[in-house]
């Protein structure tokens, strides 16, 4: 059973930002509405019912948004009622719905990103653009979890060296600061025996290569190619204006045509790839078992 | 990308991908989508820290600066990390003088990179990127300013702290409303003044606390690195 | 076939007057186990760094080393980097990545190989070293013995010809630095790999090596086959850290062929004495009764649903004695020293410092006049750039406040904390931590890392500071230490005290946890554990020969 997470990192990438960019510069509401309906899915069945502070904040975007924008936005002409001598319209509220729901639907996806890439396949998509920058990255992540448990064995020492009171604001600011300063001393001098250790093993010595673990089965370049031809038909037919939404500066709805439906629907089979693909995997895996 | 093995493919891709057609997809979509100003945001700052980083790669940087790049990159995380203080800033500040400000960038921009992976990642990490690697970059181009006088380094601590809430500010109007508005970033530079606040305090405490032993121990490393 | 070879080989750093290396000749065979060993600051880690390129320090030099007949100075860059491999003391800083297999493919890639070849070579290690479980996971999470094995690993996937370590041991307990050494034995056996390991745990490697190099200020002073060196070697110029089979070789001025293991000593030298009592006499120590320190019944668990660290430890520290914890990893002994210190809050049972409940000392009056720890690693205690700033920051009288201790470190005072050896940066802390006047000192495995010398130096300053009056209580897992220094030792195993007695009750009860000494004269003497408890039983006469 392969995991959509379990795919090439650069397909899984492919896929997320072709995703998310086209939720960022749509302005279709329906389109919007699949989006974020696919993103949230994928989220809940990654992580489960959990993290409900992330999704009372996702989801109030609309809301909030729809409240905020007629406070700074004056266009439109079905004027709703005067507040502070200021027009409250429809279209302005319509499009902070939008607007909201855009920046719901690309948390979730950015979201979902964060679950799917670990700092490995960041690594790996990272080495790509630069072998030197993905080593540098490579090296900070190590030492940030080093440093996390430095830091621990350093505030217990210097608590038992007892200068500081406890329970005591500038005491604690004191505390951490001094901590701080001894964590930098160390880091600062212990790296050389790092870059000691580089230099032993010929780093520099010529044009490094980069070692991955990470295949391209044929699948991945299926879905790294479906995805691509569906963005790319998705954002033709919005650059030729189908399917677009007008909100000034009165709400225009596009028409039913099948070019206006279409993408829509590209998109909505584009945004559920991942639900897709998650699907087939369990239910191949269930008639498996049964021929167990 | 597919593991290419042709080192010379490599390196004209390594040219194409950032001199061309990452400043070319920008027109094309400003063109295409004047309205849309969240996504042409979002690919000039990309484009920026990708020339950037296309820069480095082509570019010398010896065993032991790429060692202090990556702990002082860790180290501003890990401050990141910290209840109430957030020295990330004060820690790029220090990298630039010290390290030079190719350094001072990338600290900043890794280390906002790396941070969002425990605060979540987001479309505003690019823009966090920039952000702070455009403080630390200042940092190495202002350090013999930086250095000779303390107060010039914590006006430059504040002020940067300060910066950095309102260059995010821009990021929020342009998402939150899909076009900048004046009065929607004052409004929103307004909301968040305690952020503000807290960025410019918690720098300008950091460097005032930590500043001159932090630069003594600086400068003791590039004597014993032989920087 | 000669592997590595320096001729006249002579190094003055700058700004220094004396050279750190003087006149350095020798040869090492292919194929050959090579031990460099002598007092720390005698040159062995600069001779190393002179035999690896990258690695050389700015310095004047005169001389050449060779490797097979090329001088290494005029060498390919590439060919250095991958014949040579070199592994250095600190376990941890030397790892570069983040993964284990990262780490692993890391000199290849910087040699060029391509990916079909690095994958490979990672499997082939993995299955040799038996790290495949580990592959995928960072290193941080590795103890230290595998995070040695790891780093020996990433040099040995370049296929060296030679492999140079620098007290690659030093920071290990004894079970992962004598897997680490075994390691090292298979690797030289199996593969012919060349091996010159800089080391002052002598005990195990002296009968594993083949070429024994004993420095001494600049110079070596001997070099040949260990049992030649060790037999004509008078006292004077051997380090103090020989293994205890030679220590009683010479100890009792013998001719003949030296013993290098407790099993040659066994055989070769105990059959030939005659003792004139088979029990050494107990030390007499009396101490008053009252305790620094009382565990009853205590309970400690770092999360709510993770296993008890501590369990049912019960246990009591006399005022005035130095308490010696011993136990293997993960047996709960650096945990109950920071509840000890009140870092940490036991769950269930009672901890009194003094006489008086832990928690009832609040708001710090505990590092008051009343308690100190000397943490595991000391440079968690540094802040400034000169020792000097270090003390004063805590006493501005400070030498006053010391004078009793006898510290030796005015040389030191100027210098910048890092730049001092372990040891002194080990006499550093444990300076520090007694300007807070403890009257109950805690220690963190305060031998780890320390040559003979520096151990002795330590050993003895406790001694010092229980006459003044100050309890000790010592964590470690150098028995031989703290058979020779404690009091008492405790025997902790998976958070409970299983057994508590004086170190000869202690060890001569034990067959396997005890020290090369007690092993020896097992089955002649009764209750000996060091060296100097079996020359004493002896006839007088024998020993004064």
């Amino acid at each position: 059973m392969r995991h959509f997470q379990e795919m090439n990192p650069t397909a899984v990438t492919v896929h997320l930002l072709l995703t998310a960019g086209i939720a960022m510069f749509s302005d279709n509401m329906i389109l919007l509405g699949f989006s974020l309906l696919c993103a949230a899915a994928f989220y809940v069945m990654q992580k489960g019912m959990t993290n409900w502070r992330f999704h009372f904040f996702a989801l109030s975007m609309p809301l909030v948004i729809a409240v905020l924008n007629p406070l700074w936005n004056q266009h439109g002409t079905t004027i709703l009622f005067f507040m502070n001598q200021r027009a409250v319209t429809l279209e302005a509220i319509l499009y902070g719905v939008m607007a909201g729901m855009r920046l719901s639907a690309v948390l979730y996806w950015f979201q979902n990103f964060t679950l799917l890439m670990n700092s490995e396949k960041i690594f790996y998509l990272l080495r790509c653009l630069s072998p030197k920058l993905a080593l540098v990255f490579s090296m900070a992540l190590r030492n940030i979890s080093v440093y996390q448990g430095q830091l621990k064995k350093i505030h217990q020492a210097q608590k038992a060296l007892g200068m500081y009171r406890e329970n005591h604001l500038i005491d604690d600011i004191r505390i951490s600061l001094r901590v701080f300063s001894v964590l930098l001393s160390w880091a600062l001098e212990n790296g050389i025996i790092t870059a000691n250790s580089m230099a032993a093993r010929g780093y520099g010595v010529q044009k490094r290569s980069s070692f991955t673990h990470y295949r391209w089965t044929g699948y991945d370049l299926v879905l790294t190619a479906v995805s691509l031809v569906m963005a790319a038909s998705v954002v033709w037919a919005a650059a030729e204006g189908y399917g677009q939404w007008q909100y000034y500066p009165v709400v225009v709805v596009p028409s039913c045509s099948v070019m206006n439906i279409g993408i829509t629907g590209i998109y909505v089979i584009l945004a559920s790839l991942p639900l897709i693909h998650e699907g087939k995997e369990i239910l191949t895996w269930k008639c498996l078992l049964r021929k167990i | 990308m597919i593991v290419i093995s042709s080192g010379r493919v490599r390196r004209i891709i390594g040219i194409v991908f950032p001199m061309i057609l990452i400043p070319a997809l920008v027109l094309i979509t400003s063109y295409v989508f004047p309205q849309n100003y969240a996504l042409n945001s979002l690919l000039i700052v990309i484009c920026a820290l990708v020339l950037f980083v296309a820069g480095f790669d082509r570019r010398e940087i010896g065993t032991r600066r790429a060692v202090l790049v990556s702990v002082m990159t860790a180290l501003s995380v890990i401050g990141r990390l910290f209840p109430v203080m957030k020295p990330v800033s004060a820690i790029t500040i220090l990298s630039g003088m010290y390290l030079g400000a190719e350094s001072g960038f990338l600290v900043g921009a890794l280390s906002a990179v790396l941070s969002d992976f425990f605060m979540g990642q987001g479309p505003w990490t690019p823009f966090q990127m920039l952000s702070w690697g455009l403080i630390g970059l200042g940092a190495g181009w202002c350090a013999p300013l930086l250095c000779r006088r303390k107060w010039t380094l914590l006006v430059y601590g504040a002020l940067s702290g300060a910066a950095f809430s309102m260059l995010m500010d821009i990021w929020t109007t342009i998402w939150t409303y899909g076009r900048f508005s004046a009065a929607a970033y004052l409004t929103a530079i307004v909301s968040a003044v305690p952020f503000t606040l807290q960025y410019a305090v918690s720098n300008v405490i950091f460097l005032w606390g930590l500043g001159k032993p932090m630069g003594d121990k600086f400068k003791r490393i590039q004597k014993k690195y032989g920087l | 076939m000669e592997m590595l070879a320096a001729k006249n080989l002579s190094v003055t750093f700058p700004e220094c007057n004396t050279p750190v290396l003087s006149d350095i000749s020798f040869s090492v065979e292919a194929g050959a186990f090579a031990i460099l060993c002598g007092a720390t600051g005698c040159g062995k880690s600069t001779l190393l760094r002179m035999c690896k390129r990258e690695l050389m320090p700015l310095c004047e030099k005169s001389g050449t080393v060779t490797l097979e007949g090329m001088d290494i100075a005029e060498a390919q860059t590439g060919i250095t980097a991958a014949d040579i491999g070199f592994v250095m003391q600190h376990p941890e800083q030397q790892i570069v990545t983040d993964r284990v297999w990262h780490e692993l493919a890391f000199g290849l890639e910087n040699l060029g190989y391509p990916t079909e070849v690095i994958r490979r070579r990672i499997a082939e290690m993995a299955a040799y070293f038996g790290m495949e479980e580990w592959l995928e996971c960072n290193p941080a999470e590795l103890s230290g013995g595998q995070k040695q094995l790891l780093n020996l690993a990433g040099v040995m996937i370049m296929q060296p010809k030679l492999l140079l370590l620098d007290e690659p041991t030093s920071q290990l307990d004894p079970i992962a630095a004598a897997d680490f050494l075994n390691t090292l034995q298979r690797l030289n056996r199996d593969f012919s790999v060349t091996i010159l390991l800089a080391e002052h745990r002598l005990e195990e490697v002296i009968p594993m090596c083949s070429h024994l190099m004993i420095m001494q200020n600049g110079r070596i002073e001997r070099q040949g086959s260990p049992r030649s060196i060790l037999q004509t070697a008078a006292d004077g110029d051997m380090p103090d850290d020989m293994p205890a089979a030679v220590r009683l070789y010479h100890g009792l001025h013998m001719q003949g062929n030296c013993p290098l293991s407790v099993r040659e000593a066994r055989q070769q030298i105990m059959p030939l004495l005659s003792f004139s009592r088979s029990t050494v006499p107990e030390k007499d120590t009396r101490l008053p009764n009252d305790t620094a320190l009382a565990f009853s019944d205590v309970y400690f668990r770092y999360g709510r649903r993770e296993k008890d660290v501590l369990r049912h430890l019960t246990f009591q520290v006399v005022q005035g004695e130095i308490y010696g914890m011993i136990g293997g990893n993960g047996a709960g002994k650096s945990t109950a020293l920071s509840v000890a210190a009140g870092l940490h809050r036991a769950y269930a049972g009672r901890v009194s410092v003094f006489g008086k409940k832990i928690s009832a000392y609040t708001s710090g009056s505990l590092y008051r006049d009343c308690i100190a720890m000397l943490p595991q690693d000391v440079q968690t205690l540094f802040l400034y750039n000169t020792a000097e700033e270090e003390l004063s920051e805590l006493d501005a009288e400070y030498r006053e406040t010391l004078k009793d201790y006898h510290f030796d470190m005015d040389d030191m005072l100027s210098q910048h904390p890092y730049d001092l050896s372990g040891g002194q940066q080990q006499m550093l802390a444990l300076a520090k931590v007694l300007l807070m006047k403890p009257r109950l000192l805690l220690l963190d495995e305060p031998t780890k890392g320390l040559d003979a010398a520096s151990r002795q130096g330590l050993g003895e300053m406790l001694l010092a500071l229980q006459k003044q009056g100050i309890t000790i209580l010592l964590v470690t897992h150098d028995i031989e230490f703290a058979a020779q220094y404690a009091n008492r030792i405790g025997f902790l195993s998976q958070g409970e005290m299983i057994s508590e007695d004086t170190p000869r009750e202690f060890f001569s009860g034990n067959a396997f946890y005890t020290t090369a000494a007690s092993r020896i004269s097992r089955g002649w003497l009764e209750n000996a554990v060091t060296i100097q408890d079996i020359l004493q039983c002896l006839p007088n006469e024998r020993c004064d020969q």
